[in-house]
């Protein structure tokens, strides 16, 4: 029997460390594709968006189309704006959301219904996730016990690497605080394997691609 | 035809004895002519007489009164005409009088097909039997005829057919309305459902295409 699976990616590094790049990396080979943009960094991404309308047109259009992209780029209120998104989203089904710095949305011990339903609920309408953050202790517990892959760069923070420890083990969060500051190692959770280098981007690919 | 029975006659108030004189009377009379009812045309032609119509003509229908028979004896006389002939001649001036027929036949007024309801005059195959009548103004009987019963007005059944006609206007009416709501409905919808199609398509391409990169 075949199962209906997302796929949930995590990507944990300081600024300027190369996260934005390594989802783009990661996102542009997506056939389905759209991005809660924070930073309005994604700028490579064709449609962007700037209300809530827009999106609803978006789908819209995106509806009969076997590959879209676009970005929504939040100007009032984040978390209402992601909330009404994420609804967009889930009904949309079948496609990847990324979200720029997830933190903004969520903290350690929370996190909004919303983000949660397409968390828990998400691989029932086939909604994959890719987030990123500057602090891994600043990630709902909720959302790193549901990702399946973490992207790692260097982190030096002791509360961070000590949220590292604790989901991806000590070996890891060792690692990741001798990492150079564009360096980054792929760990999965199933399996807990640590992945590096082209068989990383691979790997990235095809569970992002939803490729079993 | 004329004649007295055999049977003993009895004593009666008016003109003595009565005797069964049986006659052939014209057929819208049949039922109408009765023994009492022409004793009271005697009693009343003896007390003031007056001029007697002519004779109608004998028809198919017979019937047997109990009549005086000295009574009947004086009206042929001075008549000058046979009792049966007297007797119709007498009966002739009292026609409108006469009553509602009678029917000699047991339950034969249920057997008789009645009007009911919305029954048309047209199809009613019965025949209406109409009396002959006296014209004094040219001395002549107008004949008696039979004839298809004439449609006669019925309040209820012409209310009947009112209020049905006025129903079937409304129900026609509404049936419009309802046709004309969904032209205006369904076409309607469709010219707006194409305006907005167009207006969509025309905001639809402005979304870019998505070309993903290959691995």
């Amino acid at each position: 029997m075949t199962e209906i699976q997302n796929r949930i990616v995590g990507v944990i590094g300081r600024k300027g460390s190369g996260k934005s790049t390594l989802a783009r990396g990661v996102l542009e080979r997506c056939d389905r594709l759209f991005v809660f943009d924070t930073m309005g960094e994604h700028s490579w991404v064709p449609n962007t968006l700037r209300d809530l309308d827009e999106v609803d047109q978006f789908f819209a259009w995106a509806e009969m189309r076997d590959r879209f992209a676009g970005r929504y780029v939040p100007e009032g209120d984040i978390a209402s704006d992601f909330a009404e998104l994420a609804g967009v989203v889930y009904d949309q089904g079948e496609l990847l959301l990324a979200v720029e710095e997830i933190p903004l949305l969520c903290s350690a011990s929370y996190i909004p219904p919303e983000l949660g339903r397409l968390v828990r609920l998400g691989r029932h309408r086939r909604v994959s996730l890719l987030w990123t953050a500057q602090r891994a202790a600043e990630v709902s517990r909720t959302l790193t016990a549901m990702t399946d892959v973490f992207v790692l760069f260097s982190c030096t923070e002791p509360r961070d690497l000590d949220a590292i420890r604790e989901r991806c083990g000590g070996e890891t969060a060792d690692k990741v605080s001798r990492l150079g500051l564009h360096d980054w190692l792929a760990w999965v959770v199933i399996g807990r394997r640590e992945l590096g280098g082209l068989e990383a981007e691979r790997i990235l690919a095809e569970m992002v691609l939803q490729e079993d | 035809m004329f004649g007295f029975a055999s049977f003993p006659a009895k004593r009666s108030e008016f003109g003595g004895v009565r005797v069964p004189v049986k006659i052939r009377i014209p057929d819208a009379w049949e039922g109408r002519v009765h023994s009492e009812v022409v004793r009271s045309m005697l009693q009343g032609w003896f007390q003031r007489p007056y001029l007697l119509p002519p004779d109608p003509g004998p028809g198919r229908a017979r019937v047997s009164l109990n009549l005086p028979r000295r009574a009947v004896k004086v009206l042929e006389g001075l008549s000058g005409e046979s009792p049966s002939v007297a007797l119709r001649r007498l009966i002739a001036a009292h026609v409108p009088t006469l009553p509602a027929p009678r029917y000699a036949r047991p339950f034969a007024a249920l057997l008789e097909p009645r009007q009911v309801g919305f029954v048309s005059p047209v199809t009613d195959a019965r025949l209406i039997l109409r009396s002959p009548v006296w014209d004094a103004a040219t001395g002549r009987w107008i004949p008696g005829v039979a004839s298809r019963p004439v449609a006669m007005p019925d309040h209820a059944v012409e209310a009947k057919r009112a209020m049905q006609s006025e129903l079937s206007f409304w129900f026609w009416l509404a049936v419009g309305a309802v046709v004309l709501w969904a032209l205006w409905k369904y076409v309607g919808t469709g010219v707006s459902g194409v305006a907005e199609s167009a207006s969509i398509a025309e905001e639809l391409p402005r979304f870019t295409e998505w070309i993903p990169s290959g691995l």
